[in-house]
């Protein structure tokens, strides 16, 4: 054979092959994105970030962002909310965290307590709220009408409870949370509670140290 | 003084002993694992996904601020390391000319490899405290080439006239 049609050949398939391996990676890359495996979750990315018309805690200009879509009445949401706080509060000044609504269909209540969490924001209660809602869940996740529940817990804050029902059944209360839900299904969200850290959806951490550990390594 | 003088013509050229082309291509499948998992790691950086992990925390790894060097995936820093080495052994198995100098440089090059999948693995043990699966195979990629070209390099100048 002449030698250069062998030099030729021989560097062709060194090439094929290696565009082979390339291409290889692509399609197992592409497979991850379908199929979830313990741990990893499908890609997503976080569909617009916190502004102003959220319910947020920390500085705009921390470090870490960690959002979370959340319904109230779930109860792996309730069994987070503790460990989330403890992180924010140890990792002071390091997350800006922000809380969105994602009310599942099939709880009852799950609109409800968002649209009490949102009254009680109007007041500057939100967060107060949160966690009202969060420690008392087992109390009205399955009341007929939760309402009055829910007014007993604006009077524990403090606040006016006339405006506080008013707005619990306002069109822009509601309209606040149906865009938050709207957002969820439309990023193809289907769980809770669901954890953006910087703008990629991450897998929950099993435990308190596993959620430090990642908040620490995202700044 | 004229064998002398043969003598330091060979010490100077550092003449290799001729490899087994066996241990070559050895070496460049090992290079081809460590291309085939950087490329992997570079792909799901820009698609924003997270691999899958069977061992360790990848997500936590790979999502860390180690995982990037001024916005660059270090993946890539991977890509081209093992691209690097590839071509080096491929061309010592094809060219005539150039054997000597793509051995010598392939050889030298995993020292680099060897060195970064250090750094990579201090990070995870004490830093970060968590694994990364994908990390661990190109540590030992790395780890396997240097072993090999060391081997290399030392049993090729076992044979060679010692001038110190």
């Amino acid at each position: 054979m002449h030698p250069t049609l062998k030099r030729t050949i021989f560097w062709g398939v060194f090439l094929i092959i290696l565009g082979l391996i390339v291409w290889g990676m692509i399609m197992a890359s592409a497979k991850d994105a379908v199929t979830t495996s313990n741990g990893g979750v499908t890609p997503i990315v976080l569909s617009h970030p916190l502004s102003s018309d959220d319910w947020t805690q920390g500085s705009s200009s921390a470090p870490v962002t960690l959002v979370e879509y959340a319904d109230f009445q779930c109860p792996a949401c309730a069994a987070y909310s503790p460990v989330i706080s403890k992180v924010l509060a140890e990792e002071s000044g390091k997350v800006y965290f922000g809380y969105r609504f994602f009310p599942l269909p099939q709880h009852a209540n799950a609109m409800s307590s968002s649209e009490a969490a949102t009254a009680a924001g109007l007041q500057g209660k939100f967060w107060e709220m949160h966690d009202l809602l969060y420690a008392n869940q087992s109390e009205w996740e399955n009341a007929a009408d939760p309402t009055s529940i829910f007014k007993g817990y604006a009077t524990t804050l403090g606040l006016d409870t006339t405006k506080f029902l008013a707005d619990m059944t306002s069109d822009a209360v509601k309209a606040r949370i149906t865009a938050d839900r709207d957002d969820s299904t439309a990023m193809g969200l289907d769980y809770t509670p669901t954890l953006f850290l910087n703008g990629k959806r991450i897998a929950n951490p099993q435990n308190y140290a596993a959620f430090k550990a990642l908040i620490e390594t995202a700044h | 003084m004229q064998h002398l003088k043969h003598l330091l013509k060979r010490h100077i050229s550092h003449n290799l002993r001729p490899i087994s082309k066996s241990l070559i291509i050895f070496l460049i499948v090992v290079a081809a694992i460590g291309f085939a998992d950087a490329t992997y790691l570079t792909i799901e950086h820009f698609t924003n996904a997270n691999p899958p992990c069977f061992i360790g925390s990848c997500e936590l790894v790979l999502n860390s601020t180690y995982a990037t060097v001024a916005g660059i995936p270090v993946a890539i820093f991977g890509v081209v390391y093992y691209l690097f080495i590839l071509m080096a052994f491929v061309v010592y198995l094809e060219s005539k000319k150039e054997k000597e100098l793509a051995l010598r440089v392939g050889c030298l090059s995993t020292v680099i490899g060897l060195g970064s999948s250090l750094y990579f693995f201090i990070l995870q043990a004490f830093v970060l405290h968590a694994f990364c699966q994908y990390c661990l195979v190109s540590a030992g990629t790395s780890t396997i080439l240097f072993v090999t070209a060391s081997y290399i390099i030392v049993t090729s100048r076992k044979h060679q006239p010692v001038l110190m």
